[in-house]
């Protein structure tokens, strides 16, 4: 692994830009749908705590979404427009689960942990970045997302105990959220995971963060007695279920072709209030 | 002259946020997030207050965090 650091992305070599460009959107896409859905449950939830608790991590995520969308544009080139209104959805490199409406209390609690949990873990490999961009505002963004991790560990740990339907639910949800967030992880070694790790973007190699997000929820889901599709072996979670990555690519992070709901892009890009923008 | 002897005694206990007001480090974290999005509310028990702690501290408790998000820098 390289000691060079990279003011910016025109001092990266050409690979490791296209990697960092690709890692940093599909980053961005997750952390806007997932601002979206914490966003919709600010009403609705099963106490009022959790409702303040779920538009306080819309806000996190919609901050987090501005420093990414900026460092696309001012480092990347990439037209403010290009990176919402004017991308084709099958172009949305976020994870899957968030592509539809979160219908129960148990999804939400499923994505917190487990999508949120995967991207966390992707951030603090980014930390003490060579590519100085990022680093500068990746640390803030774990320090957040420490409240994220406490508030979906909390209510995992709730259903998992409330009763017997609550359990029932949050497994199949969990089961629900797990199997996309680990497609969007994609394979343990890959391509653009070596370049990034070469040229020290990343401060581990991919296998070492995958592993680590799933040791997290695997020993965690585990002494909650919730069954979630993975098992240990020689002391590391794997899953239990196949994941076929021969047409997964890191531009969409999807194994198979699928796409957000074009309502939930509708409300994203202000559509119905497109008359409003004053950009256009 | 009391209070400062409070703050030293608790001083090196790394995982505690102590009350401001009688700097007991005997609290519990009520919420993660409170009246506006920089603050986790506590509620100390020896003066029996609650309290409202900025998130962003370099003593901030690691406790109940996975072992990547708890190694201190």
């Amino acid at each position: 692994m390289t000691t060079q650091s990279f003011a910016s992305a025109k001092n990266l070599p050409a690979d490791c830009r296209d990697a960092v460009h690709a890692l940093l959107l599909a980053t961005a896409d997750t952390k806007m749908f997932l601002g979206f859905h914490y966003g919709e449950w600010t009403f609705g939830t099963p106490a009022l705590e959790a409702g303040i608790a779920a538009c306080c991590m819309s806000q996190d995520e919609f901050g987090h979404l501005r420093l990414l969308q900026a460092c696309l544009t001012t480092q990347f080139g990439d037209a403010p427009s290009a990176l919402l209104e004017k991308r084709a959805l099958h172009e949305f490199a976020n994870i899957a689960c968030l592509d539809r409406p979160l219908v129960k209390w148990a999804d939400f609690v499923a994505i917190n942990l487990f999508a949120d949990g995967a991207l966390t873990v992707i951030l603090t490999g980014l930390q003490k970045s060579a590519f100085v961009p990022v680093a500068n505002f990746v640390d803030k963004m774990v320090e957040e997302e420490k409240h994220h991790v406490r508030n979906a560990q909390g209510w995992f740990r709730t259903l998992a105990t409330y009763n017997s339907q609550t359990r029932a639910v949050l497994e199949e949800a969990s089961r629900w959220a797990l199997s996309p967030t680990l497609e969007w992880l994609g394979p343990a070694n890959h391509a653009m995971a070596q370049t990034l790790e070469q040229h020290g973007v990343i401060n581990a190699s991919w296998e070492t963060l995958r592993g680590r997000f799933l040791d997290w929820v695997g020993a965690f889901a585990h002494d909650q007695k919730i069954s979630i599709g993975l098992e240990q072996q020689n002391g590391r979670w794997t899953p239990t279920f196949p994941l076929d990555f021969s047409q997964w690519t890191p531009q969409v992070r999807r194994c198979t072709p699928s796409q957000p709901d074009e309502k939930i892009l509708y409300h994203l890009r202000g559509s119905k209030n497109a008359v409003f923008k004053l950009s256009e | 002259m009391q209070k400062e002897k409070s703050k030293q005694q608790f001083a090196d206990i790394a995982d505690a946020v102590c009350c401001p007001f009688c700097h007991s480090a005997d609290t519990r974290r009520e919420a993660n997030f409170g009246t506006t999005l920089g603050y986790a509310q506590f509620y100390c028990f020896s003066c029996r207050t609650p309290f409202e702690w900025i998130k962003w501290d370099e003593h901030a408790p690691a406790a109940d965090l996975p072992a990547f998000l708890s190694t201190r820098k």
